[in-house]
């Protein structure tokens, strides 16, 4: 931690996952732009050297908190949190999300309570938080980060596809709602190579994969312009925008027929390498 | 060789690991650091049944943050304290990665300029004081003939906007450059510490096929099947003899190839360019490094 808090006209922004790949590129972002930030993730060292970093690199003030937003109590602790440094964000952005990937029968109660909660339930509480201790002098942006496969029903990804879905709608819901005091803007991406583990799964989609993947602060910037300029849904890329579109005069069930099996071939090969 | 001591970063694969081999062989005790255990645990038991003259340790170190140098710096200096005779003679900054995407560390640096130019920076800070106690101390960082021409950009250093991995990269080899220029302007002639780039030449390593893809894969693995490549333990061996042998090159002169001490880029012995990144480098590691 460092100097106070932003005041005045400069943004504060709240980050959430922000150790992770995306998160990171998101704080990263923030504070080239020169706005203070406040980072939450899973682990407090990594917390610890990601705001010295930039601390270091943007002469920005950084403070941070270790929580995990799956636990009701977390979130209290982050909001309780929040309110002892006086602090109110003019930037949420929620990036914490979880992906499992495999059949659907094969997940535990665990897996399926910790996916939604965080993906869906911890993005809505912080937004709910956020928007009632905004003062309305200053307009809140929030950006919520969804994926491409918010747009389609995902066999063997599928509570992942449909809590992004969940964030896509309801994000174009509350969009109209707030109109006044906020503004929304959610992020739909493909592939990014945020770590090893999604570097490898782009360069095993060969050309294709390198073709939609974005370097993960280019997304973040046009992500951040997105949102000041007021836009509603990010799709970085124009290939995948056209894809998404064509995409689109394919009946969904045959969608998600054809990603079903794509995703059946993927892990058989996988298991069978293992 | 006998007797003295030489740390070696990246010293598991490619030419670090060569430098290792041929300066334990010739009576070395050689620090080296690795980022994988097991790597460095298959370098101990391949030296231990070699025919070695001198000793190897080794330091597992991330050298991707400036918590990882620091902390790797501090067991340097516990081997060095205890194992060995209180003295070191010889850093070799070989570490080096390269990254087709844009990658950043876990303090948010780009991954090419934090490895391969702030890594070499921070751990010869670390170390300077042991290296300038040993009375004719070396720090020797490889560079690479890329740096002809590479443009420094010192107002997006981390390459946030129009990322290039082969830009990244010359970058960070023409900063190897500039610092070690700066370092010997700070260190005013002092004969205690002399410090050198080694430019390896056209190598036959893996470095260029472990973070690249597509195109700067094909780029890297073609540069490697050159028949003008050299095997590892060519350029090891001169970096092996740079570690202690007697060299008095004239001022400019500090960038060696095969033994012959050159002139590097012109623009990265500008005092003012270099006095810039010098102060960059010291405010991303959190320290004053002042004179040295």
């Amino acid at each position: 931690m460092n100097k106070a808090l932003s005041s005045g006209t400069s943004e504060l922004a709240l980050v959430t996952g922000a150790t992770g790949g995306f998160g990171k590129a998101m704080a990263v972002e923030c504070a080239r732009r020169g706005w203070d930030l406040l980072l939450t993730d899973l682990d407090q060292r990594m917390l610890q050297l990601l705001s010295t970093g930039l601390s270091r690199s943007f002469g920005i003030s950084s403070h941070f908190l270790a929580c995990d937003l799956t636990r009701t109590k977390e979130r209290q602790r982050l909001y309780d949190w929040l309110h002892s440094l006086h602090a109110r964000p003019t930037l949420l952005a929620n990036v914490a999300g979880l992906d499992r990937e495999g059949a659907f029968i094969d997940r535990d109660g665990g897996e399926i309570r910790t996916i939604l909660r965080l993906n869906v339930e911890a993005a809505l509480e912080n937004t709910l938080f956020l928007l009632q201790i905004s003062d309305g002098t200053r307009r809140l942006k929030i950006i919520n980060v969804s994926s491409l496969a918010a747009y389609y029903a995902m066999p063997y990804k599928a509570m992942y596809a449909a809590s992004k879905g969940f964030l896509l709608s309801i994000s174009l819901a509350l969009k109209e709602e707030l109109r006044q005091r906020a503004s929304i803007t959610v992020l739909c991406p493909a592939g990014m190579p945020t770590t090893p583990l999604s570097v490898e799964a782009i360069e095993a989609q060969g050309l294709m994969g390198r073709l939609t993947s974005r370097n993960t602060n280019d997304v973040a910037r046009q992500t951040i312009d997105g949102a000041i300029a007021g836009k509603t849904v990010v799709i970085p890329g124009m290939l995948n925008r056209m894809l998404l579109h064509l995409s689109a005069l394919v009946p969904t069930s045959r969608k998600a027929a054809l990603i079903g099996m794509r995703w059946a071939a993927a892990i058989a090969k996988r298991t069978e390498h293992a | 060789m006998n007797g003295k001591t030489v740390v070696v970063t990246g010293g598991t694969s490619g030419i670090g690991w060569e430098v290792v081999r041929v300066l334990a062989a010739d009576g070395a005790d050689v620090i080296f650091v690795g980022r994988n255990q097991e790597k460095c645990r298959a370098v101990l038991s391949e030296l231990s049944t070699a025919d070695c003259r001198g000793s190897a340790h080794a330091v597992v170190a991330d050298l991707s943050t400036t918590t990882g140098v620091r902390s790797c710096a501090a067991d340097i200096m516990r081997l060095v304290d205890g194992k060995l005779d209180g003295l070191l003679d010889t850093l070799i900054n070989n570490a080096a990665t390269v990254s087709s995407w844009r990658v950043t560390t876990a303090e948010g640096y780009e991954l090419q300029f934090a490895v391969n130019h702030l890594a070499p920076f921070l751990l010869s800070h670390e170390l300077l004081p042991v290296l300038r106690k040993s009375g004719n101390g070396r720090i020797i960082t490889v560079g690479s003939g890329s740096h002809f021409g590479a443009p420094m950009r010192l107002d997006d250093v981390m390459m946030m906007s129009k990322y290039s991995c082969l830009r990244a990269y010359r970058q960070s080899k023409f900063a190897n450059v500039l610092f070690t220029a700066e370092l010997r302007r700070r260190l005013h002639g002092e004969q205690g510490v002399r410090a050198y780039v080694a430019d390896p030449g056209l190598v036959c390593t893996d470095i260029g096929l472990k973070g690249t893809a597509g195109l700067e894969k094909l780029v890297w693995q073609i540069r490697k099947r050159l028949r003008s490549a050299l095997p590892p333990e060519v350029p090891a061996r001169c970096i092996a003899t740079m570690a202690t042998g007697d060299f008095n090159p004239a001022p400019d002169q500090f960038y060696f190839r095969n033994l012959v001490a050159t002139a590097p880029d012109r623009a990265a012995l500008d005092p003012e360019l270099g006095r810039q990144l010098w102060s960059l480098s010291e405010r991303l590691c959190g320290i004053v490094a002042g004179d040295g």
